[in-house]
């Protein structure tokens, strides 16, 4: 049996594992990426619409062009595709891992690792909707895919469950390629996509979105024939009597993503209850040593251009050999849903950290606050915060600056 | 008369108030959200993202945008130009694949993918 050695291996090749790559290959000689699909670019391929690589290249592009920019940046660096890792260990040092791929099995032993695994979405089985079982109910995803890749249409009286940013960018395309897109459905009583999807998506064409209402139950024998919907109340209970049953031939879930953990769980790796993914530290490194994790395998991003940053940041990162780590908790104020990362090095404080953050209500005039003991690293005002919202800010360390906590905090402006 | 509108150009998602009478924007964190906001009263545009159906079973259908945004009531000609169209040929990203689409002057259709 024959080893493959790398300085540094990527698992999966999105834009996270992209950017990882290429920025990994300013300081390593041999550079990996394992990708499952036949090619690179993630879940970019299907995502038609615009909006990818505002910040990074100030330009409106499609997925898929903002997946060329990116690939056209990897030089001199191995990619294996349709490959499948079915073992991975980690000993004191190296990480070794194999996989299997259309020109045979492949052993390798590795000094540093990068999961980019992306997210997945929550299945339509992860959600509790009674009735029959019939044909015509996708997750938004899989409904893209059917739309941009293949080139069909789900349905042609379509009722979508969940508001979030993937169901809400199916709406508009649904209704474009001639569909009749019924209503948007959302639990809880506040959209859970961006307001400018709520606006260009839904408002553009007047599709209504219906907050605080679910789908108690599907009808249809084999194929969906309609759904009932229920309001629900303060505590998500269902209201008796405001049931009302819509002809439909899909229902279209958009119920969220979690990150794709299976690397990470046979790693054993640290997992957040908060994020669903690993905790890292602010070099993006896990509770295992020489681990790394980036992009929507991390927790779940907004915009493709954060995530490209995150996997540049990690393999930038990945060059220095952290001896020793001493590691602290994060917290954060009642206001604030999530932080990452969830711990901090205190022996090796980098000159510049990322924090990635979600707000739990919404919130107007507020200024972020970040402490290093009593010391405010990082301030900013913001007129308004949403939950939908992830905020991606840059907090500068001075030199030689010690502390033994770092607290992140949302004051409210008195007026 | 103020109108309140939310900027679409990014994820901000800024609060923006025109008030038409002093053509005056606020609630903009940046200088393109006054453009949107002026625009979005005056004559609001869209960009518009499409597929487009191949002869080719391994892509059945390719995705396209348009070289800018247009009007949003020129949206529907647009999206039946679109639909009418058949690529026929292997063909590459950024070509225009529609000049001038449904006679509207300087507005192409351009690939987003290769026809391969
Ligand atoms: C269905 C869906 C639709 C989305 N649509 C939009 C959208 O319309 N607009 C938007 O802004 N954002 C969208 N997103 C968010 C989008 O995922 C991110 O913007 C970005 O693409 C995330 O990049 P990533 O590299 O972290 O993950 P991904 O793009 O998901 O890439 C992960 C890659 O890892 C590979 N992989 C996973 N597990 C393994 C393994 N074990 N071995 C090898 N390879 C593996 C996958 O095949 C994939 O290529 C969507 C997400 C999903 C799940
Ligand atoms: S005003 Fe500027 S920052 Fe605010 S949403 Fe519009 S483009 Fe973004």
């Amino acid at each position: 049996m024959k080893n493959e050695n790398y300085d540094i291996v990527i698992i999966g090749g999105g834009p996270a594992g992209i950017a990882s790559a290429y920025a990994a290959k300013k300081h390593f000689n041999h550079v990996l990426i394992i990708e499952r699909k036949d090619c690179l670019g993630g879940i970019l391929e299907q995502c038609i619409h615009d909006g990818f690589g505002i910040s990074r290249y100030n330009e409106e592009l499609s997925g898929p062009e903002y997946a060329r920019k990116e690939i056209a940046k990897l030089d001199n660096i191995d990619v294996a595709l349709n490959a499948n890792v079915y073992a991975i260990t980690k000993d004191d040092e190296l990480i070794k891992l194999s996989y299997y791929a259309p020109d045979g099995v492949h052993h390798i032993v590795a000094q540093k690792l990068i999961i980019a695994t992306g997210c997945r979405e929550r299945s339509a089985k992860e959600i509790t909707i009674l009735g029959t079982n019939p044909s015509g109910v996708y997750t938004a995803g899989e409904a893209q895919y059917y739309i941009n890749i293949m080139g069909k249409l789900p349905g042609k009286r379509v009722v979508i469950l969940g508001s979030g940013d993937i169901g809400l960018i199916m709406a508009r395309r649904l209704t474009l390629e001639g569909a009749k897109v019924i209503g948007v459905y959302e639990i809880k009583n506040c959209p859970s996509g961006l307001e400018r999807n709520i606006v260009q998506c839904l408002k553009d064409y007047d599709i209504p979105l219906h907050l605080s209402t679910t789908i108690s139950s599907v009808k249809g024998r084999k194929k969906l024939t309609s759904v009932t919907t229920v309001k629900v109340d303060e505590n998500m209970k269902h209201i008796e009597g405001s049931e009302e049953e819509i002809e439909c031939d899909a229902l279209i879930i958009s119920a969220g993503l979690i990150p794709v953990n299976d690397m990470m769980k046979k790693l054993g790796l640290k997992m957040s209850p908060r994020t669903k993914g690993p905790i890292v530290d602010e070099h993006y490194m896990s509770s295992v040593p020489n681990v790394y994790c980036v992009g929507n395998a991390l927790h779940v991003h907004n915009l493709v251009d954060d995530v490209s940053y995150t996997g540049e940041r990690a393999a930038t990162f990945a060059k220095d050999n952290l001896k020793e780590r001493e590691l602290i908790d994060v917290t954060f104020d009642e206001h604030i849903s999530y932080v990452v990362p969830e711990v901090f090095d205190i022996k090796n404080i980098p000159p510049l950290v990322d924090f990635a953050l979600r707000v739990k209500e919404e919130m107007k005039n507020i200024t972020l606050k970040i402490y290093a003991d009593e010391e405010v690293i990082f301030q900013r005002k913001y007129v308004k915060l949403l939950p939908p919202e992830m905020l991606l800010v840059k907090a500068k360390i001075k030199d030689d600056m010690k502390m033994k906590k770092i607290h992140l905090a949302i004051e409210k402006e008195d007026k | 008369m103020e109108h309140k509108l939310t900027c679409i150009i990014c994820p901000n998602g800024c609060e923006l108030v025109y008030d038409d009478r002093k053509d005056k924007v606020s609630g903009n964190l940046c200088p393109r959200g006054e453009m949107f906001a002026k625009q979005e009263i005056l004559d609001p545009h869209r960009m518009v993202t499409a597929l487009v159906k191949t002869k080719f079973s391994s892509t059945p259908v390719v995705s396209v945008r348009l070289n800018q945004k247009i009007k949003k009531k020129d949206i529907a000609k647009v999206m039946k130009a679109i639909d009418e169209m058949i690529i026929n040929k292997k063909m590459k990203m950024g070509e225009v694949i529609i000049k001038d689409v449904a006679d509207l002057k300087g507005i192409d259709v351009i690939l987003t993918k290769d026809v391969e």
